[in-house]
């Protein structure tokens, strides 16, 4: 537990300290790809998380969605 | 000669008189004793005709004996394709109120009044944009629909003595081009401040593709050709091809050369009288957007057959833009092509 | 023209330079295939009509009403909607199988609003384990109804072969965006099973900013479950009871209640979930964020039950596993993306862990290579780590006090598990995008460090799945 949270705070005081970090507007062209939209494979996400989460014993993370089912 | 609609003008397809530089020649297909109906018009600065031609087994199922003066006698086909025409034109005329740059009105002017922040774009819009980025990528930006500022900086057209822009004006421009300072999503665009946009050159070879969708909807019995100003495609499957005429950039007006077409698009690219003599030195009317400075070696005239008029249109800028290896990149391409040198 | 060769400036010279080196690249790739799929995203059919259709006079007498269809086209509300849909075929060694049938439906009904709505069914038939240990023996076990029993076969791991399921999934979403800063969503969803009903709402903000380089998220999700297993729950830590141990059915019938409770079982989640997304430079981007997840009520699976063993290692019986009813799970995901010149990378790590001691990590890596802009290949590969919960026992020892808490479900215990995936994506005509995957997923649960006495040693006790997992998708 105590781990976790030291490296999120970690892992966030990375990020905000690069506040400057990013491109300008007319350097965004690679993002604009079709494959390179975050969800982009968010069927074959979707279906994963479904298998994982009936088989291993923890779940979620990348997202909210998902949701309830028997199956854990 | 008939004239309906607004500006649509009329002609027989046996009328020869009208028949100048980039047409089809009828005389061709005298044999089959077939005639047609050609609708011109001015748009897009160009101008601008529809051709249809009854299909052979079309008129042979009405029956030979009456087939001599088909289009003229037989009053429903005559009115059907008039009405085609009409809408085949107006598609045209509005891919040109939506796209013209110097119009008050357009879709396109007030885009680029909005640069500077987000704004919505239809459907239409977003697809023409797609494919300009597309090519863009294709041509590692050598194709850019933001160009206009550093291509206005070369007088081409102002005669044939002007002077070239400097470096320092060249820089200045290019501060305002660049097609990947856009971004384009799904529901909106982000032009940048001091940034425009022009279709000029995709929205005639989408309008001629619109075309010809239009006229094979209404009158699929028909051989069918549009011709924007030189952008031309057939409807597929033409039963007699129709002749084409290339033209000679050193002698306008004179076709230099006749192709035939039975399906699918020709497009050329290539302003004949553009180029710039400055104290001796010619400069080539072909420039790279992403150094501001004329392509060496671009050839005069390129022309195309694609399946699609945008496609065609495309290959044939391409080809340009690579200069001296214009040939080498079409012939890659595997395309029927035809380019004209100096 | 030969005067071409005056050039006008230096920097023409590079220019010329650079043009003809990257007149290679564009040879390199068929461009006229590359534009006519491009031109037919956005001219539709276009030239895909045939010049068969010579049933000319026919066609004049309809070209009416085609121009009517096109007109209503024009207006047609499902305009701009894209559907995906995928089948998926997941099937275990000797295990489990199951089929599954999803259909997402993605409209932007103007700049501001966007609508998803998902179907998803599918339907589960096979064997699991059922948490018992393997035995020298054969073992048989009532089953969860109390009529009949399932058996294990000598040194083999038993499984309850009554699982057939088929469960229904819907959820919706509704995403308003304010401004290009500001975003909010809103959904809902349900899933229905034969003993198991998931209801839940969801809600989220994102805020971008930073020339649109940063995005920050939070969001929350409440589900409320309703579980009604087949033949009651059973009493936690109770021993399975056996008809032939019994000299009646009603007095069976009666031993067997006393394992059960019969009324239904709730089950609450509360997620909860912050996060930033970051453009790192022109190419890659990065994610990360942090979930809360607190889970109440009734969190047992009723099908498992933990052995009773002897020092022979010997089977003296079963009782019904007893999980804590809470659990309060935290999760850190990191996620990076990049584009590359002909694909995208893509790597992401989970870190998870609770209060049952259940400690994970996931490593997943993408790999999609574009062939063109019409097809792609996508490798995966995917690594999970788990340890323990702390109340997982493989068995529980005769003679000693029976625990609070106990389960030998694998899914609790220590593991590893591998996925190898590989896909295929077409671009077809109009835009469709048709794509096949395949998966091969290895799940080896692991001893966590128990002693395995007498004929318990004998066995894999651990043993491994194998499955594989083959799934269609078209996007419309």
């Amino acid at each position: 537990m105590r781990t976790d949270l030291k490296l999120l705070i970690i892992l966030v005081a990375l990020l905000s300290g690069c506040a400057n970090l990013g491109v300008k507007p007319w350097e965004r062209g690679q993002f604009a790809r079709e494959d390179m939209q975050l969800d982009a494979d968010e069927m074959d996400m979707a279906i994963e998380d479904h298998i994982y989460f009936s088989k291993e014993g923890s779940s979620g993370g990348r997202t909210l969605a998902g949701g309830g089912c028997g199956c854990n | 000669m008939i004239s309906t609609g607004e500006g649509l003008k009329f002609s027989s397809l046996a009328d020869l008189d009208n028949q100048q530089a980039v047409i089809s020649d009828e005389s061709q297909y005298g044999h089959y004793n077939l005639k047609g109906l050609k609708g011109e018009f001015m748009a897009m600065a160009s101008r601008c005709e529809f051709l249809a031609r009854p299909k052979q087994a079309a008129s042979k199922a009405q029956g030979d004996k009456t087939q001599g003066d088909k289009v003229q006698g037989d009053k429903t086909g005559g009115e059907r394709i008039t009405q085609a025409f009409e809408r085949a034109m107006a598609e045209v005329k509005r891919i040109e109120a939506k796209y013209n740059r110097f119009s008050e009105n357009s879709v396109l002017t007030q885009i680029n009044r909005s640069a500077g922040d987000w704004q919505a774009i239809d459907d239409e819009t977003l697809g023409l944009l797609k494919f300009a980025e597309h090519c863009y990528r294709l041509s590692q930006g050598k194709f850019d629909i933001t160009a206009e500022p550093v291509l206005a900086l070369w007088p081409f057209g102002d005669g044939e003595s002007a002077t070239p822009p400097s470096d320092c004006q060249i820089e200045t421009a290019l501060e305002c081009v660049g097609f990947e300072r856009l971004i384009i999503e799904e529901l909106r665009l982000f032009l940048p401040y001091g940034m425009g946009i022009d279709l000029g050159g995709i929205a005639k070879e989408y309008a001629a593709d619109r075309a010809i969708e239009v006229l094979r909807r209404e009158l699929p019995e028909y051989d069918l050709l549009v011709n924007l100003g030189g952008d031309m495609i057939a409807s597929p499957c033409c039963e007699c091809p129709w002749q084409i005429g290339i033209e000679d950039p050193h002698k306008l007006d004179t076709p230099a050369r006749v192709v035939t077409l039975k399906s699918g698009a020709l497009a050329t690219s290539g302003h004949s009288r553009r180029y710039l003599l400055h104290q001796g030195k010619r400069y080539g009317h072909i420039i790279d957007p992403s150094t501001g400075y004329p392509i060496k070696g671009a050839p005069l005239s390129v022309s195309v057959f694609a399946p699609q008029c945008v496609v065609a249109g495309m290959l044939a800028t391409l080809a340009m833009l690579q200069g001296e290896g214009a040939e080498t990149f079409l012939v890659g391409q595997g395309t029927v092509h035809h380019i004209i040198r100096g | 023209m030969s005067d071409m060769k005056d050039r006008p400036t230096p920097n023409q010279l590079g220019t010329v330079e650079s043009a003809s080196l990257k007149s290679d690249s564009l040879e390199s790739e068929s461009v006229m295939a590359s534009l006519l799929m491009a031109s037919s995203l956005f001219l539709g059919v276009g030239a895909a009509l045939s010049c068969g259709s010579a049933l000319a006079g026919e066609q004049a007498a309809e070209t009416r009403d085609n121009t009517a269809e096109q007109e209503e086209q024009a207006s047609d509300p499902l305009a701009g909607a894209t559907i995906d849909a995928a089948l998926v075929y997941y099937q275990e060694q000797d295990r489990v199988t199951a089929a599954e049938g999803i259909v997402n439906y993605r409209q932007a009904l103007n700049d501001a609003n966007i609508i998803r709505g998902k179907i998803a069914l599918d339907a589960l038939t096979g064997a699991s384990a059922n948490g018992a240990v393997i035995q020298a023996s054969p073992q048989s076990f009532t089953r969860p109804s109390g009529t009949g029993v399932y058996q294990a076969r000598a040194g083999e791991l038993p499984l309850d072969d009554t699982f057939k399921d088929t469960r229904l999934q819907l959820s919706a979403n509704w995403q308003h965006l304010f401004s290009a800063k500001w975003q909010t969503s809103l959904g809902g969803y349900l899933s229905r099973e034969y003993d198991y009903t998931s209801l839940g709402v969801n809600a989220g903000l994102e805020h971008s900013f930073n020339q649109s380089n940063t995005q920050v998220f939070a969001g929350a999700a409440y589900y409320f479950d309703i579980v009604n297993p087949v033949g009651g729950r059973p009493v936690g830590m109770s021993e399975m009871v056996f008809r032939k141990d019994f000299a009646s059915e009603a007095e069976f019938r009666q031993a067997f209640d006393a394992t059960r409770y019969y009324d239904t079982a709730l089950k609450r989640t509360l997620d909860l979930n912050v996060g930033i997304t970051q453009t790192l430079n022109r190419r890659w981007q990065a994610q990360l964020s942090y979930g809360l997840s607190a889970v109440n009520g009734y969190l047992n699976d009723a099908y498992k039950v933990v052995s009773r063993v002897d020092s022979r290692g010997q089977a003296l019986g079963y009782h019904y596993e007893q999980r804590p009813d809470e659990r309060l799970k935290h999760n850190l995901y990191l996620m990076t993306k990049g584009a590359l010149d002909s694909g995208t990378l893509t790597f992401s790590y989970r870190y998870s862990n609770d209060d049952w001691s259940l400690q994970a990590h996931t490593l997943d890596a993408r790999y999609r290579y574009n062939l063109s802009g019409a097809a792609y290949w996508q490798w995966q590969f995917r690594v999970y780590l788990q340890d323990a919960a702390e109340f997982y026992h493989l068995y529980l020892t005769e003679g000693e006090p029976l625990p609070e808490f106990a389960s030998a479900d694998h899914r609790l215990g220590k593991m590893q598990t591998y996925t190898i995936g590989v896909k295929y994506g077409q671009k077809l005509e109009q835009g469709m995008l048709a794509s096949v995957r395949l998966a091969y997923y290895q799940q080896r649960p692991q001893n966590p460090g128990v002693e395995l006495p007498g004929e318990l040693a004998s066995f894999d006790q651990f043993p491994r799945i194998d499955a594989i997992v083959l799934q269609f998708g078209m996007r419309f």
